[in-house]
């Protein structure tokens, strides 16, 4: 039986970091990531919820200050509140900063569309000694608030009860009038008036809405009204408007509009919060105090990273010898299980080889996102921004291009280049989206687990990973000066930016993080990497080699029939080119295979040498195999790290990229060319200079 | 009436105006709600090119270009 639900469509906006997706995830069950950092969300995501016979169909947007967009983000949060119209919109305020948080509110509510508060993080307001009268917020000013604890899942319930009581009229929001005066109210009349003279724009956007973004010379209101049979007689008014406003005040009209604003909303905060208790102390002060100091910040956030890598690679270096060798347990008993033939080879070789190499990096991935999620979730990820800022503009970028590096390292470079869509000025986004594929993330550290235990002892693991990630920050920086210098000079954008307070992370809330973005890595080893190990596997082991020659040994034959394969031979072409940086045609192949994802170049290498393995009942951990193998040397290693610090991303991070960048060619061309090239050169620089200078060959 | 850059810091400032501004980074203070007469607080008083600052209860980074053309003045006791 078919149910016919009436459907709601509803957004959610509101200040960056105010705890919109958390609210969404609690609306409709969904996991969109959040963090005690402002842009986090950074394009719209979409959910429902069915309840009470309605479907009530939920858009997350990015925070917003204000409806006059600057950043990518931001006009994707504004375009879709002004033209895509949906039925209610629910302001998400953190009511501990009342006055700040309702300065959009005024705005959302000129454009003619109902508008609930959820007046969130009402028990921080509460810690401060603060709480609100909600029932003299409707009877005083219509205003229409439901209280929510986004991040406790409080509140929720009364959310959506609010939406279908307001969307069914049950609840009537009167809706407000800020007191401009009568200058002001007089000039906007004007505007609103020869507005009312065209019936489609008048139908189609709020009169007041149009009037007041007309007199602060919006762009985006310009370009709705540039279509319109009065935009002459509009502009002439609102240029009359604008004089008359400035002289009468003298300031500029936007100034004194926002000015008025807050005076109201000020008023309002003095009869609607009031204040019940004492003050908490507020520890954030003391804490920026040492964190932002400016001897200290930069050695602290240095080992804030170092004690990241520290935590990840100390603690979980026996559950991955667990992992590990239950890998080797399972590889050992299905060679005795499985008959000896193709099918043996490609359940052993192929699938425990290859995927389980990968698999094997899983308790390592869980506890980097752990204690990044720790990290992020305190506020400090925000401050990092902060202390980078006057680092990266000595290389000509912005703090946050540093908010997409970390991103990147926190698991993908896909957010991280997403990210970049926060950062306004357009060439800084475009250096930031080219240099974030150089860092670590949560794709390359197997191969950099895998190459680090294999060629160093564990006890200096921590601080190999740790170099490995400086440079990968200092390969971007200077990349990013190259740019800089080259072809996309310009002066860096301004700094402003919000710092969220600290908060003390909820276990709950970290293991929740961490299991997400865990999640993410092992469905990734039951799609992507499965099917590029079978790929793999097939290309291996195909033609087979039929001229079996007694004179040699098993081991001479294996290697004969992967020479052989159509990979093989892949490799035997491409060989000349990467032997001047140390590679043989094996390792060329696990850099193309990781060109579908980084973790491929894992399984690649997993597939391979198991493939080369006498008895599969032998079977000993990847890392040992490249250790005992004479082609490789730690030389060798550190290189092969360099090169896939540096070259092309993953197949999805360039389809990202392509989409960000503008989806222009020229661009994808360049970063496909510039990747590829930096990686070789530099690859060559290391590797020859470390032979000149003894390190091995 | 001074910058920002070289305000003191155990004092409550006044927001003035604004000096000599690109219209962007102007309207991004205005949204966050630096208009004239609003009170300010100095957090971290400018080392290396920033500055940090208390408006409506939130905390603003700054760079000192920006901070710079923030003209505040010592509110009166």
């Amino acid at each position: 039986m078919k149910i016919n639900f009436k459907e709601i469509n509803i957004c959610l906006a509101g200040n960056p970091n105010c705890g919109k997706s958390s609210l969404f995830n609690n609306l409709t069950g969904l996991k969109q990531h959040v963090g005690n950092y402002p842009g986090v969300t950074v394009e719209k995501k979409e959910g429902s919820l069915v309840r009470d016979g309605y479907k009530i169909n939920v858009v997350d947007l990015p925070g917003i200050y204000s409806l006059s967009a600057s950043s990518q983000d931001e006009i994707v949060a504004r375009n879709f509140i002004i033209d895509e119209k949906p039925d209610l919109i629910i302001d998400v305020v953190d009511s501990s900063n009342f006055e700040r948080n309702f300065y959009l509110y005024t705005q959302l509510s000129e454009i003619g569309i109902p508008v609930i508060i959820a007046m969130n993080m009402t028990d921080v307001l509460k810690d401060k000694g603060r709480e609100i009268d909600y029932n003299l917020l409707m009877k005083n000013y219509g205003i229409y608030a439901v209280p929510t604890v986004a991040n406790k899942n409080k509140g929720t319930e009364e959310i959506i009860k609010a939406v279908i009581d307001v969307y069914e009229r049950r609840i009537k929001i009167k809706g407000f009038k800020i007191e401009y005066g009568d200058t002001i109210s007089e000039e906007l009349k004007k505007i609103e008036e020869i507005i009312y003279e065209d019936i489609l724009l008048s139908r189609k956007y709020s009169a007041g809405y149009i009037a007041a973004n007309l007199l602060k010379e919006d762009k985006f209101v310009l370009d709705k009204i540039s279509k319109s049979h009065v935009e002459h007689k509009l502009t002439k008014q609102a240029d009359e408007s604008k004089k008359i406003i400035s002289e009468k005040f003298s300031d500029n009209v936007d100034s004194v509009l926002a000015d008025k604003i807050y005076s109201w909303i000020h008023s309002v905060a003095a009869v609607a919060v009031k204040t019940v208790a004492k003050s908490k102390y507020d520890v954030s002060d003391a804490i920026d105090r040492i964190v932002l100091n400016k001897l200290l910040a930069l050695p602290i956030f240095a080992l804030v990273m170092y004690a990241i890598f520290k935590f990840t690679f100390t603690l979980s270096e026996p559950v991955v010898g667990w992992f590990e060798k239950g890998i080797e347990f399972l590889s050992v008993n299905a060679a005795k299980v499985i008959p000896n033939g193709l099918i043996q080879s490609f359940i052993v070789d192929g699938i425990i080889g290859g995927v389980g190499g990968v698999l094997g990096f899983f308790p390592l991935i869980l506890f980097m996102f752990f204690a990044i999620a720790f990290f992020e979730d305190t506020g400090y990820m925000a401050r990092a921004v902060f202390i980078m800022d006057r680092f990266m503009r000595k290389f000509g970028l912005h703090g946050k291009s540093f908010a997409s590096m970390i991103i990147a390292t926190n698991g993908c470079a896909v957010p991280g280049l997403m990210a970049a869509r926060t950062i306004e000025n357009e060439k800084d986004r475009l250096i930031t989206l080219m240099v974030t594929p150089f860092m670590i993330c949560g794709a390359k550290l197997p191969i950099f687990a895998l190459f680090i235990g294999a060629f160093f002892a564990a006890k200096d693991g921590a601080n190999i990973m740790f170099i490995m990630y400086v440079l990968s920050v200092g390969l971007a920086l200077t990349a990013a000066w190259i740019l800089k210098k080259t072809i996309l000079k310009g002066e860096p954008a301004y700094f402003i930016m919000e710092l969220p307070p600290y908060r003390m992370p909820s276990l709950k809330g970290i293991l929740l993080k961490m299991w997400e973005r865990g999640f993410m890595y092992l469905k990734k080893a039951g799609t992507v990497i499965l099917l590029m190990t079978v790929l793999i596997w097939a290309g291996l082991t195909f033609p087979q080699n039929d001229n079996q020659n007694a004179d040699i040994s098993e081991e001479e034959t294996a290697a004969v029939q992967i020479e052989k394969s159509y990979i093989g031979r892949v490799g035997n072409f491409i060989e000349p080119v990467i032997k001047p940086i140390g590679f043989d045609g094996k390792s060329g192949i696990a850099l193309i295979a990781g060109l579908a994802a980084k973790e491929v170049v894992v399984s690649t290498l997993g597939t391979m040498y198991a493939l080369g393995e006498v008895d599969p009942e032998d079977a000993a951990p990847l890392a040992e195999k490249l250790h005992n193998d004479p082609s490789w040397s730690k030389l060798k290693a550190v290189t092969f790290l360099i090169f896939c610090l540096i070259y092309l991303p993953c197949i999805v991070a360039v389809a990202v990229f392509f989409r960000e960048s503008g989806s222009k060619i020229k661009w994808l061309a360049f970063l496909a060319f510039w990747t590829t090239i930096a990686a070789w050169i530099v690859s060559f620089i290391v590797y020859q200079g470390g032979k000149i200078l003894g390190f091995g060959g | 009436m001074s910058p920002l850059t070289k305000a003191r810091k155990d004092v409550t400032l006044v927001f003035s105006a604004f000096g000599n501004i690109v219209e962007r980074e102007r309207q991004k203070l205005i949204d966050l709600g630096l208009v004239p007469g609003e009170n300010i607080k100095l957090l971290h008083a400018p080392c290396n090119g920033y500055v940090t600052f208390l408006l409506k209860g939130s905390r603003i980074a700054l760079d000192k270009k920006v901070a710079g053309e923030i003209i505040v003045r010592e509110e009166l006791k």
